[in-house]
């Protein structure tokens, strides 16, 4: 499990909704057979098999597909500061994706705060190659291990289908929240605690200095005063 | 020719939805002001739309630093969200403006940008303006420092006065 403490951007890699992608079997089955077989042969073979995929997916009506990632952008979790949380929702299909309804699930109330956007939200289309993007910032409430769990994503493939798909976007995985104080232990400036060993450190210095400027201030300018007088 | 246009427009507005005459927004700002711990500064426009012909559910695009993006909806249609993310280093503080237009005014801007023409001739129905106010990234002086250089101060004033009674 990625944790999202060390590497935040951990969800970025786009995965597909997992009903969207044909079966890899047999495509694992051809490349097995073909392991005898010399080199061109296997990578003809290859190529067959992904030209026969696209046509076997080029068959059906034309239907909007769509990619979904979910991440991250933090170096850090701490409780109670922002969490900047993407989605971004690309139509790799060749329709538009009519009403298109993003839900995530995964911040509940009772653990996280909302400091901007929504959690659930719709598109009324997205066009062919089309990105869209929706950005949420949410603050924990507690600290701890969470899961980032997947968003869901449903839409209609077609203009006119009344078939709802319904996909997830990828999963950022395990983060851990850090609890603010030993957050603050640890990155704020420490001002305070310095002030702290300043006033620690000024008796230290001011108790010698004004016993010194003491007696200085006695003995100096009379030294010099009988430097005057004798020469004098 | 032009009532045949007039006429094609009105059939377009009818084919493409309600259209909103006299837009009023109400928006709430959001953007990242901690940036010590995020990589990327968020920006986030949620904002509710009244039209003076009272047309609701209308479908709208958004011009912002992004692009041209379609505009997100709650599901009950009534709040809408325009949000988009930066890189900390290239974010600037100030008023970021947010076009909003309506199906029409989308197909003219596409059309607009397809001709290379330019797009500020299509007026958006409403510009929100996002101010964000900069964010904070840290101290620009580690207190750390200020404490060593303070440290190595004193030192050189009791060195300085030290050397001067010994001579």
């Amino acid at each position: 499990m990625r944790k999202c403490g060390s590497d935040p951007t951990g969800g970025s890699v786009v995965e597909p909704p997992p009903r969207s992608l044909h079966t890899p079997r047999p495509h694992r089955k051809e490349s097995r057979i073909s392991l005898s077989l010399p080199k061109m042969l296997r990578y003809c073979l290859l190529a067959l098999a992904l030209v026969g995929c696209v046509f076997s997916e080029g068959e059906g009506e034309e239907r909007a597909r769509l990619l979904a990632a979910k991440r991250v952008h933090n170096l850090y979790l701490v409780e109670g500061r922002d969490i900047v949380v993407q989605y971004s929702v690309h139509n790799v299909g060749q329709a538009a994706a009519i009403n298109v309804q993003l839900t995530d699930a995964g911040f509940s109330s009772e653990d996280f705060d909302i400091a901007g956007g929504q959690l659930q939200v719709k598109f009324d289309r997205i066009a062919p190659n089309a990105n869209v993007s929706h950005t949420v910032v949410v603050q924990p409430k507690k600290y701890g291990y969470f899961n980032f769990t997947a968003a869901e994503i449903s839409y209609q493939p077609t203009e006119d289908s009344a078939e709802i798909q319904i996909g997830y976007t990828s999963e950022p995985g395990e983060g851990g929240i850090i609890a603010f104080r030993d957050y603050d232990r640890k990155f704020s400036p420490h001002v305070f605690d310095w002030f702290i060993f300043a006033l620690l450190m000024i008796p230290a210095l001011l108790v010698p200095f004004v016993m010194w400027y003491n007696i200085n201030s006695k003995y100096t300018p009379v030294t010099r005063a009988k430097k005057g007088k004798k020469s004098d | 020719m032009k009532v045949l246009a007039v006429i094609l427009a009105a059939l377009v507005a009818v084919a493409a939805g309600e259209t909103c005459e006299g837009a009023q927004v109400e928006a709430v700002g959001f953007t990242s002001r901690d940036a010590t711990i995020v990589t990327k500064i968020a920006y986030i426009a949620d904002f509710t739309l009244s039209c003076s012909n009272g047309a609701k559910d209308v479908s709208l695009y958004a011009e912002t630093a992004d692009g041209i993006v379609g505009v997100a909806r709650s599901v009950d249609g009534l709040k809408y969200g325009v949000s988009w993310i930066e890189d900390v280093s290239a974010a600037a503080s100030g008023d970021h403006p947010i076009k909003l237009y309506d199906e029409q005014g989308y197909a003219a801007l596409r059309k607009a940008q397809r001709g290379n023409e330019d797009s500020a001739s299509v007026t958006p129905i409403a510009t929100i303006n996002l101010y964000h106010p900069g964010a904070y990234k840290g101290p620009w002086v580690q207190s750390e420092t200020m404490a060593i250089i303070f440290a190595i101060l004193i030192y050189y004033y009791a060195f300085t006065l030290k050397a001067k009674l010994v001579a």
